[in-house]
């Protein structure tokens, strides 16, 4: 399962649940495709984060805008920490609060 | 061209909606531009020219049919609100709850109200408050006011008991560490306020103090572009309280007495209600920071 997907030029870098970590020959905006193809009706579980960043909103263990940085974790066996911009964590964190 | 629904800007997020691929057969944005493009082809066959020069007249930022619907919702950030809003509009306090560093938060943000402070055990029943505070400490061996206070141009008390301060100069009102500041001095010429607490946060930077206990906290803090109050949920040491603002995003902030001291607040429909126990003081002297 996948947990996230960062751009790294024209290249993908997408992170599993087991810590695998593959690149692709594809842009992010690619992959946003391809999730939005193979996606079932009312799976909204990946959100697009800016124009480097892919997340499974399944795994969001911790959002600091102030420090521009979210954590990703299933809390037991893997912790990913990445970056994003302030007014886009601020906007997930708001997202996020609105639908608990 | 489709791939422009796919754009996002840095400060964006986007929820990836199913199918909304445009090489996806059951895409809404394909589906509609179809019956577009036959209607735009027999309406140029038809009218020739007057249909160009609707297409000509056609505002540039106005969107066209294909783009009414986007694929997945982009959320842009919100502009924050300014403090500085028309006097005719009803004053309320915001209340927002976030969680920083395992630590629960309440933020009290005044809208539309101006800040003075005010002296004595009754001011949290006066009803016209959109939000109140405790502002300076009371010495327990005299019950006099610790630190400079200035009261609407009147001095109350003097000594630098500690190097924070919080001045309301013409409704302004300015956070600061100094342990000699001109607010002062303006406070008394312009009939305007002053009051003295321990410094949590300058320029986003944590300012170290030497209580060491841990309570529940509370701050006056410039947050988001606005005066406002924040509380602890949790005991916090002064130290974890001053990161877990910096963390917020505090660009500066002053200590306010914490414990049981109340945080009076009105919400936006009106309802008074109070965060900690409005009897938390018997002190003749006990003095809050009011917005009405």
């Amino acid at each position: 399962m996948v947990v996230y997907v960062s751009a790294d030029g024209n290249y993908s870098a997408i992170t599993t649940v087991d810590g695998s970590r593959f690149v692709v020959t594809l842009q992010l905006g690619q992959i946003e495709k391809r999730i939005a193809r193979l996606l079932d009706e009312n799976d909204n579980r990946f959100i697009r984060i800016g124009k480097s960043l892919i997340v499974n909103r399944d795994f969001i263990a911790f959002i600091n805008p102030a420090r521009q940085k979210m954590v990703l974790s299933d809390c037991r066996s893997f912790r990913h920490e990445v970056s994003a911009s302030k007014e886009a964590l601020r906007a997930l964190k708001e997202l996020l609060e609105k639908e608990v | 061209m489709d791939d422009k629904r796919y754009d996002i800007n840095d400060d964006e997020i986007r929820v990836i909606a199913p199918g909304s691929n445009d090489s996806t057969p059951h895409q809404k944005g394909k589906g509609r531009k179809a019956p577009v493009i036959l209607l735009s082809s027999l309406g140029l066959l038809i009218l020739g020219g007057l249909v160009w020069l609707i297409i000509i007249s056609n505002s540039p930022g106005e969107p066209s049919p294909t783009q009414s619907i986007p694929p997945s919702q982009t959320i842009t950030p919100k502009a924050s609100e300014s403090n500085s809003l028309p006097a005719e509009l009803d004053a309320f306090c915001k209340v927002v709850d976030t969680t920083i560093n395992n630590s629960a938060l309440k933020i009290f943000i005044p809208r539309f109200a101006t800040p003075v402070l005010e002296i004595g055990k009754g001011v949290p029943n006066d009803s016209s408050i959109v939000l109140a505070a405790m502002a300076a400490d009371v010495r327990g061996d005299n019950g006099e006011i610790a630190g400079a206070y200035v009261l609407k141009g009147n001095l109350i008390s003097k000594g630098q008991a500690k190097a924070g301060f919080c001045s309301i100069i013409n409704g302004e009102i300015s956070i600061g560490v100094a342990e000699a500041t001109p607010m002062l001095e303006q406070a008394l010429e312009t009939e305007g306020y002053f009051f003295r607490q321990y410094p949590l946060v300058v320029g986003g930077q944590i300012v170290e103090n030497k209580p060491k206990g841990k309570a529940l906290r509370k701050a006056l803090a410039e947050y988001d572009g606005a005066t406002c109050i924040i509380a602890s949920l949790d005991r916090l040491s002064f130290l974890d309280f001053a990161r877990t603002l910096v963390d917020l995003g505090v660009k500066n902030a002053i200590y306010l007495p914490g414990g049981d001291s109340p945080v009076i607040f009105m919400d936006n429909e009106g309802d008074r209600s109070v965060l900690g126990n409005l009897r938390s003081s018997d002190y003749e002297n006990v003095n809050y920071i009011i917005w009405r």
